[in-house]
């Protein structure tokens, strides 16, 4: 009896193994298909989001900001990211990376900019979202919460919903912070760059609420930049910055 | 067959009460779907304790939520198996391949075989009948039916000093 | 339905108090984090019940004695909780409390075509009417309940139709509950009164519990 249990038990393990290696070889539907399809939906998605929130591409040759966007674009790269750099006539102070490995910068937050170093190290920041993968982070956060809630409907679940939706953790943004100072740093620029914006914005911050509340912690962040000391950057660029900040 | 085995109560010799528990068994697998929540691991923990709770009861119950239960075991672990690999995507882009895709499809069709069997099982053990999965119908049958020599209790009771 | 809760001639005013200001720590608590996990296997059984009656026309009798005396491991704790009762609710499904009764006949051909109305429309010619007058009823209940503290607490006495209205909005409730879980299919009456067919059930006053 116990042979033939065993015996039973092989079979078993033969044919699940058979059938999925069987599968793998002669797939009834292909990998490759379905990841183009994926990703033709991804593409089609943001094509639609950029015409929807009327983002407009760096690198193109129509106006100023454009092409000086263009530059700083390729001076901040990452071998692993690929990303595009947009720019939004939004006079709000703020620049997000979105899932898509897309970038936007707002209008308002280039004039704030004194000098491209500082917008550099807002992009950086922004690249470190995209390079830590901090999108697909929050989206499994977020389904961990839903599944474990699973149509409970508490309050206590509801405020949890929020909290982890609404932004990034805080330490997420200071992984990304550090890998600004790291991405700052290769191009031989100064975070202290950074500290000069912070600081600027925040004493600016009580005329724009949404912007401290989207980046907590203020003051530790400041301190964090402020601890490297200052020297001016000797990059060059084409575009001379205050024509760029005048054009818009 | 042989003198170590208990033997098989007939379908006539079944109450309609063990015949009902018996099929009850079978459908522990429906039990994530009663509590709502989509985790594949409530419908083992339900199969658990629904044998745990019906061991007592006549061989007849205990074979046919025994095989239940171990013909679940397999099924959730796969089924976990998937959920993970598919969260793991997530982390690190979408670059699955053939592996997962055909896992994906075994997974699927080894759902739909249980159920399908479960089901079958179900029907025949109201009708008071024994039915056999592949391999844990055999297991099952060993471990319920088989008569095993009670083991003297060793140990005994003696004051403090 | 047999639904009694036994009053008692007089009650502790020293349990009263207790259970006012720790009742909740050292009774609700504990029955109530076993009695949780307790509902989701009353909800797995019951779903699995329906689908049981709709092919096979019964209700599992295992599953049936499982949710009797789940409800009335409930009720125990209920009665203390609401000060009907005295003393301290028993843990177990198996447990025996000579304060309450509580016992539903099981039938062995329950209704296929039922149990699918009460599926779908069971909201709409149960839910609703009885839901209605018995939101005020539980309204009514609570300030009674409040009374009955007040009166418990300087005379030591549970005036007797308090009692009464209180155990027949649970005994109401309970109906609609039995109707609706596939445990019936009697229609629950709108009223907490003892149908013809429960009486002769109740608690005898003669008999006390010391406490």
């Amino acid at each position: 009896m116990k042979k033939r249990i065993w015996r039973d038990f092989l079979i078993l393990l033969v044919i699940f193994l058979g059938a999925w290696i069987f599968l793998t070889y002669y797939p009834i539907v292909d990998s490759e298909v379905v990841k183009e399809s994926y990703n033709e939906r991804e593409t089609e998605i943001k094509e639609k989001l950029i015409e929807l929130l009327e983002f407009e591409q760096a690198d193109s040759d129509t106006t100023q900001i454009l092409r000086a966007l263009g530059e700083l674009k390729h001076l901040v790269s990452d071998k692993d990211i690929n990303y595009d750099l947009y720019f939004s006539d939004s006079k709000d102070i703020n620049a997000y990376a979105l899932p898509g490995n897309m970038i936007v910068i707002n209008r308002g937050i280039i004039l704030e900019c004194d000098s491209p170093e500082e917008l550099i190290g807002i992009i950086a920041h922004e690249l470190g979202h995209l390079k830590l993968n901090h999108h697909t982070d929050q989206l499994l956060t977020t389904l961990g919460i839903e599944l474990l809630l699973a149509g409970n409907s508490s309050t206590a679940g509801e405020v949890t919903k929020v909290l982890t939706q609404s932004t990034f953790s805080r330490d997420m943004e200071a992984e990304a912070d550090d890998f600004a100072v790291k991405k700052l740093q290769e191009l031989g620029i100064s975070p202290n760059y950074l500290a000069k914006l912070f600081k600027k914005l925040y004493t600016k911050s009580d005329l724009v609420p949404e912007f401290l509340n989207s980046h907590p912690d203020m003051n530790k962040r400041i301190s964090k930049f402020s601890k490297y000391p200052f020297e001016e950057s000797k990059l060059e660029f084409t575009f001379d910055w205050l024509k760029v900040k005048n054009s818009l | 067959m042989n003198t170590d085995y208990y033997p098989i109560q007939q379908p006539e010799d079944l109450p309609a009460r063990e015949r009902e528990d018996a099929m009850g068994a079978y459908f522990m697998m429906f039990a994530s779907l009663a509590a709502g929540l989509p985790l594949p691991v409530i419908n083992l923990i339900a199969a658990i304790i629904y044998y745990h709770v019906n061991k007592h009861k006549s061989r007849f119950v205990r074979f046919h939520s025994l095989q239940s239960l171990l013909s679940q075991l397999p099924v959730s672990l796969l089924n976990a198996g998937l959920v993970v690999w598919a969260i793991s995507f997530f982390k690190y882009d979408f670059n699955f391949d053939n592996t997962f895709l055909s896992y994906l499809i075994v997974v699927i069709l080894a759902n739909l075989l249980y159920l399908g069997f479960s089901i079958a099982a179900a029907i025949k053990a109201r009708q008071g009948l024994m039915y056999y999965f592949i391999f844990f119908g055999k297991l099952s049958y060993e471990i319920v039916y088989k008569v095993k020599e009670e083991e003297e209790q060793i140990y005994r009771n003696n004051p403090p000093i | 339905m047999i639904f009694e809760i036994r009053h008692q001639e007089s009650y502790s005013r020293g349990e009263l108090l207790l259970r006012t200001f720790f009742g909740y720590l050292y009774i609700a608590l504990p029955h109530l984090f076993l009695l949780f996990f307790l509902s989701i296997w009353s909800s797995i059984v019951g779903f699995i019940a329906f689908w049981s009656i709709l092919f096979t026309g019964r209700y599992p009798e295992s599953f049936f004695e499982f949710q009797t005396k789940f409800i009335k491991w409930e009720m125990r704790v209920n009665a203390r909780m609401m000060n009907l009762v005295d003393g301290y609710p028993a843990f177990g499904l198996d447990a025996e409390d000579e304060n309450i009764k509580f016992y539903v006949p099981y039938r062995e051909d329950m209704s296929r075509g039922n149990a699918i109305i009460k599926l779908l429309f069971g909201w709409l010619y149960v839910g609703i009417p009885h839901g209605f007058v018995l939101f005020f009823r539980v309204i009514g209940m609570f300030f009674v309940q409040i009374i009955a503290f007040w009166i418990v607490l300087f005379t030591g006495e549970f005036p007797k139709k308090m009692h009464d209205f209180i155990v027949g909005t649970q005994r109401w409730a309970q109906r609609v509950n039995l109707y609706l879980a596939f445990m019936t299919d009697e229609y629950p009456p709108f009223t907490g009164h003892r149908q013809e067919n429960e009486l002769g059930y109740e608690f005898d006053r003669t008999q006390q519990v010391n406490n």
